[in-house]
């Protein structure tokens, strides 16, 4: 996870949290305040409902208590004969509307009146509905209860006051049982509440919500979406700040990286402002300046020391070389033989180069032969030959203590330029791999430009000469892969040779 | 004292020539006779108890012919003279009699309830009750 990320997902945690809590929670509240709000319009609408059945119900009870203390229920006693009590009932059931009947029964429950005609006198009385009020009837002589009147009560009578239509209905429950629910609704609110004169009976009003949950699905809808705008412009908006407070860090680790890889210390990385941030970079690009200036340094003094060295060498080879027979160019031409045999046969530029400036010291050790031997013109005896061949083993002694690598190049190509590949040379005798790669190169290096050269003991040998003496010798005196690169490239040989002639 | 209830019965039999109603209890009660003074102020609600029995009155209703005849015979006062005197006795608390709509139903009553005393045609006389007066 990198840090841009991380800071991203901090800040749009910090902000979209709270952000979406607060919503959630607003939206929440609203909604169940709509919701309740709905629900206290249904209640009134019921408790209004309610209140006009209540008192349909008390305006009930009273006229039959007050029926209770009419004069008339003395006819009891001649068991409504006259059938007074009967009429008045049947008047007070038209008066109300009532559904249902009234009966006055004696203390056995044998009807004496009743409401309804096609009932026959001291018949056993039968509720057909419920008995919703009994009010017993006192003697007006005795006080005694000679008779109780009984209303005989549908609720249909109480199904008139629901003011059902098609989006709402009322029903009864009466110990658990639903009355005059024709029908229900999916999505519904609904309300109930006890009747006060009646606590067993409880009317439930019931409202088709399919057109508010729509509402209330849109308004989620709508608030979906500002969520989600606000979520997004958040999210703008802080990328959009961490970008600008960003960028300055990830310049830096943007530089700092290109820095570790193209070594190049040269580089500033700019910030604006001045707070932590563009100080960091100030001190940076400070350190990085100091860096670039001591690589520099540094750089110029390592070059300074490889001048040297070079210079070291090659001055020594020219001294190699003024002790010698070999004049001129031969030690320039075998640096550049060397060179490029080295450079065909494998090894790298550096190597290669190395080579090359070691090579020129080959012949370092004749500064310790005397001149009588050196300087002799015509061949060499035997004794003087054995003085002569001392010369790789006497520069191998002068340059191994160097720790320098082109100083150590140097000791080796010393020691076993005059090595032959089938181990019949000297100093040591040494075979094939044995000898090292630069003694191998050298060798061939040396000899090629010792045939082609004049000498004081000889002419130059032409071409045609020296390269049937190098397939004669290859695997003998010389590498047999090296003879195979120079033939290869002899063209590139030859142009050297030329570039670089001995000028008489 | 012989001779009176002699003198008595020949009333009784000379009235029972001539009368058609007769003023009633149940046999429950242990009332004999009561005379047309008792009677009517029984029914005037001056009298209220006799032989310690709390009584009832009972009227037969307004329109029938038995009523006047009652209030004639018994009452001795008009129906205008009557009504002043319940209106009086109204504002003292007392009210006039039961009334039952039809002579049945004044016989049922007095059957039933045990104090009451009704008047009905002789024709309609049953085990149930007995005769107290005739007129």
């Amino acid at each position: 996870m990198s840090f841009r990320l991380k800071i991203i997902s901090l800040i749009l945690f910090v902000s979209l949290v709270p952000y979406i809590f607060t919503m959630l929670y607003s939206a929440n509240t609203l909604r169940d305040e709509y919701y309740a709000n709905a629900k206290d319009n249904l209640q009134t609408q019921l408790s209004l409902s309610i209140g006009k059945i209540d008192q349909y119900i008390n305006n009930l009870h009273r006229d039959m208590v007050f029926m209770s203390h009419m004069d008339v229920m003395n006819d009891i006693y001649s068991h409504d004969i006259d059938r007074r009590i009967s009429i008045l009932l049947e008047n007070k059931k038209k008066d109300l509307s009532l559904d249902g009947d009234f009966y006055l029964v004696d203390k056995n429950n044998k009807i004496i009146a009743s409401s309804n005609k096609n009932i026959s006198p001291m018949s056993e009385l039968k509720i057909k509905y419920t008995p919703l009020y009994t009010v017993p009837i006192k003697s007006n002589f005795d006080g005694k209860e000679i008779a109780k009147l009984i209303v005989d009560f549908s609720l249909k009578n109480i199904s008139h006051f629901f003011d059902n239509g098609d989006d709402k209905f009322y029903y009864i429950t009466v110990n658990n049982k639903i009355l005059f629910k024709t029908k229900s609704f999916i999505n519904k609110i609904e309300v109930k509440q006890v009747l006060d004169t009646k606590k067993d009976i409880h009317i439930v009003l019931e409202k088709n919500q399919k057109a508010f949950i729509e509402s209330l699905k849109r308004y989620e809808i709508l608030f979906s979406l500002v969520l989600f705008i606000g979520a997004i412009l958040i999210t703008l908006i802080a990328s959009f700040l961490l970008n600008k407070l960003i960028k300055p860090i990830l310049d830096l680790s943007q530089l700092v990286h290109t820095i570790t890889k193209t070594k190049d210390y040269s580089r500033a990385v700019f910030v604006k402002g001045s707070d932590e941030i563009a100080k960091l970079a100030k001190a940076f690009n400070t350190m990085l300046h100091g860096i670039d200036k001591a690589l520099h340094e540094n750089e110029l003094l390592n070059k300074e020391i490889e001048e040297t060295q070079r210079e070291v060498v090659f001055t020594m080879g020219a001294i190699g070389e003024s002790r010698s027979k070999e004049t001129g160019n031969h030690v320039k031409r075998v640096a550049e033989y060397s060179k490029l045999l080295a450079l065909f046969y494998g090894l790298s530029e550096e190597e290669s180069e190395m080579i090359k400036q070691a090579s020129p010291m080959h012949d370092i050790g004749k500064v310790a032969i005397p001149d009588a031997v050196l300087n002799k013109p015509g061949r060499f005896n035997e004794e003087e030959r054995a003085i002569m061949d001392t010369h790789a083993q006497l520069g191998y002694e002068m340059l191994k203590h160097s720790q320098r690598p082109l100083l150590k190049a140097a000791a080796i190509v010393a020691y076993e330029h005059h090595e032959k590949y089938d181990g019949s040379g000297y100093p040591r005798g040494l075979a094939a791999e044995e000898i090292h790669i630069y003694g191998r190169i050298t060798a061939l290096a040396d000899v090629f430009d010792a045939l082609g050269s004049d000498r004081v003991y000889k002419k130059a040998w032409d071409d045609e000469r020296i390269f049937s003496l190098f397939k004669e010798e290859r695997g003998k005196h010389f590498d047999p892969l090296l003879i195979d690169i120079f033939f290869e490239n002899i063209n590139q040989f030859l142009a050297i040779r030329d570039k670089f002639q001995d000028v008489e | 004292m012989s001779v009176k209830i002699l003198i008595f019965i020949l009333v009784l039999n000379i009235n029972s020539f001539a009368s058609e109603y007769a003023v009633i209890m149940n046999t429950h009660v242990k009332v004999k006779n009561l005379s047309a003074k008792e009677i009517k102020n029984i029914f005037l609600m001056k009298k209220h108890f006799v032989n310690d029995i709390k009584l009832i009155p009972v009227n037969s209703a307004a329109s029938l012919e038995i009523r006047a005849r009652f209030e004639k015979n018994i009452l001795h006062k008009n129906r205008r003279k009557l009504n002043k005197y319940w209106v009086k006795k109204h504002f003292q608390g007392i009210q006039p009699p039961v009334v039952q709509a039809s002579m049945n139903a004044v016989k049922l009553f007095v059957k039933n309830v045990d104090g009451a005393i009704g008047y009905i045609p002789m024709k309609l006389l049953d085990s149930n009750v007995k005769v107290l007066y005739e007129f």
